[in-house]
């Protein structure tokens, strides 16, 4: 689904790039998520804006988590919505750039068991065979050091078009979103996004990670001004940011008030440029990134926009006792038309 | 309660498109309440204690070779245990191994509700993963995810049964394999010679020239 209606309750969530343990914190903080990891969030409706893979090893974790949460989630009537960001596109397409070291062991222990499970069933008379996870991938990659032959067959074997986590846990992102008056997009939208079609362009990216499009991704996910890469709204100085094409695009969507992006580290935390019309929540918060203070976007039902944060001094290294606090007069630049950052105690 | 009987809900996700119904267990539409209530009517006798239809669904053949063997045992005990959480449980576990109308082929496929369960254990066996332990030392695994979600919320408790299972196949790692030695090294020739376009991360490629000795 592309469009859905306004929540009562909204959060955003930015990049995770592989760090379970800054993931649950920024759910925490949120109050979507109690201790041990139960969704506690009551009907709130979350988005992650994508980039969950790379720079980190837990990206495995993370989606069997965010699955989970998912179902919990949808109990108690609530919601999450996962994104495709670029690196999810560029893990479909076989650009391993940014995997770690622990991103390819992972997934060479993923796959024997995988192919282990397969065996169990080929056990069974009767049963269809399941088909070969390495099917047409090869077993040597000239220019790559031996050791990492098997991490990187398994990482292909896992994510190629309609390879069994892009199947499981990707095609089920979207690419574009609208809940409410927010837009949401990993990079930005440009108008020629639009016109084209949001929902169109949900469905081709999903038909590609499901290998009904063969091996090139869509034109809407490729290159710098695509919906994944585009940081035309996300410098740092505000004129450097295309404010006008911003609201040419959010005029072209009906009702759309503010659209709401990651893929572009804030180092100074969650803010907004172009009257926050365009809110940037990429915090760089995995430890491959820049281990930012987790912060997320909360939107109420009256559209009244806050920053949940974490504060760095409650913080510690027992993730259970997380405190969150408000950064105020805590000697950081705080951009004229910022949304109000509030203090959750927790 | 009642592991072949209990009660289904309807979800409320788009993906699964369950219909809501409460009438009689064989319908003309595939929903799948229905094939669950038809699958279940199927050999089922209410004066039989859960403890004898576990016993019954052990003897089903299409899992006899999956009992044999160095792990048979950790295998029945897990299934076992799989077995006697509730219809809701299996249903999630079927959600979550199967898509779409795989699931209604899958109900379709066998006749008898253990024939089914043999093939949706299976099928959820297929997709335990493993993966290293953590900062805390406690291992995690992807039948945690599954098992741990399904336990917390229902009550059932399938996790040491899992990972019993998962450590023994750990120690014997061709437990369950066939032999099919000959079939692997034709296959691969073959993949030796396969093109692919994969860009590596940079720490993982190969240094073009030889550093020189000091």
């Amino acid at each position: 689904m592309t469009i859905y209606p306004s929540a009562d309750r909204l959060v955003a969530i930015g990049d995770l790039h592989g760090d379970l343990q800054k993931s649950k914190q920024a759910f925490k903080i949120a109050n979507l998520i109690d201790d041990s990891g139960k969704w506690i969030g009551g009907t709130t409706t979350v988005v992650q804006i994508g980039d969950v893979l790379d720079r980190g090893g837990d990206e495995l974790r993370i989606l069997y988590y965010l699955e989970k949460l998912k179902r919990e989630a949808e109990k108690n009537g609530g919601r999450i919505i996962t994104m495709n960001g670029n690196h999810e596109i560029m893990n479909v397409g076989g650009d391993f750039r940014y995997v770690t070291r622990s991103g390819l062991d992972e997934f060479k222990i993923w796959a024997d068991w995988f192919r282990i499970g397969n065996s169990m069933k080929s056990l069974c008379p009767g049963l269809e065979k399941p088909s070969d996870l390495f099917e047409g991938i090869p077993l040597e990659f000239p220019g790559i050091k031996k050791e990492f032959y098997d991490g990187i067959r398994a990482r292909i074997a896992a994510f190629r078009p309609n390879g069994p986590i892009s199947r499981r846990f990707l095609s089920k992102n979207v690419t574009a979103l609208v809940v409410g008056d927010s837009v949401f997009a990993h990079g930005g939208l440009m108008p020629e996004h639009v016109g084209y079609g949001l929902e169109k362009i949900n469905e081709e990216v999903g038909d590609y990670i499901n290998g009904l499009r063969g091996n090139s991704s869509p034109f809407c996910v490729r290159g710098r001004d695509s919906v994944v890469w585009l940081r035309r709204y996300s410098n740092e100085m505000e004129k450097d940011c295309d404010c006008s094409t911003l609201e040419h695009v959010l005029a072209t969507i009906p009702g759309a008030k503010r659209m709401i992006m990651g893929h572009t580290i804030q180092e100074s935390g969650i803010n907004g440029v172009c009257s926050n019309r365009a809110i940037r929540i990429d915090v760089g918060l995995s430890k491959g990134c820049i281990d930012g203070v987790p912060q997320v976007l909360e939107i109420s039902e009256n559209s009244r926009l806050q920053i949940l944060t974490a504060s760095p001094f409650l913080q510690n290294k027992d993730e259970s006792s997380i405190g969150v606090n408000v950064k105020e007069g805590l000697g950081l630049l705080i951009p004229k038309h910022m949304p109000q950052q509030v203090e959750v105690t927790v | 309660s009642n592991a072949l009987m209990g009660q289904v809900r309807s979800s409320a996700s788009s993906e699964d498109q369950m219909q809501h119904s409460s009438s009689s267990p064989v319908q003309q539409t595939a929903s799948m309440d229905s094939l669950i209530a038809e699958a279940a009517a199927y050999g089922n006798d209410e004066n039989e204690s859960l403890e004898a239809k576990a016993q019954k669904a052990l003897d089903c053949p299409c899992i006899a070779d999956l009992r044999n063997g160095p792990c048979g045992r950790q295998f029945s005990e897990a299934f076992l245990c799989f077995f006697k959480s509730t219809a809701e449980e299996k249903l999630e576990w079927v959600k979550l191994a199967l898509t779409g109308s795989q699931r209604i082929t899958f109900f379709k496929m066998h006749i008898g509700f253990y024939v089914c369960l043999c093939y949706l254990f299976n099928m959820v066996v297929a997709h335990l993963g493993s993966v290293s332990t953590p900062n805390d030392g406690a291992p995690v695994n992807y039948a945690y995810f599954y098992s741990v979600t399904l336990s917390r919320d229902w009550g059932s408790d399938c996790v040491n049964p899992f990972v019993a299972l998962q450590n023994c196949i750990k120690a014997n790692p061709n437990a369950f394999s066939k032999d099919v030695l000959g079939e692997d090294e034709a296959e691969k020739e073959e993949q030796a010679n396969i093109q692919y376009k994969v860009t590596p991360p940079s720490w993982s490629v190969e240094s073009k020239s030889p550093k020189p000795k000091k």
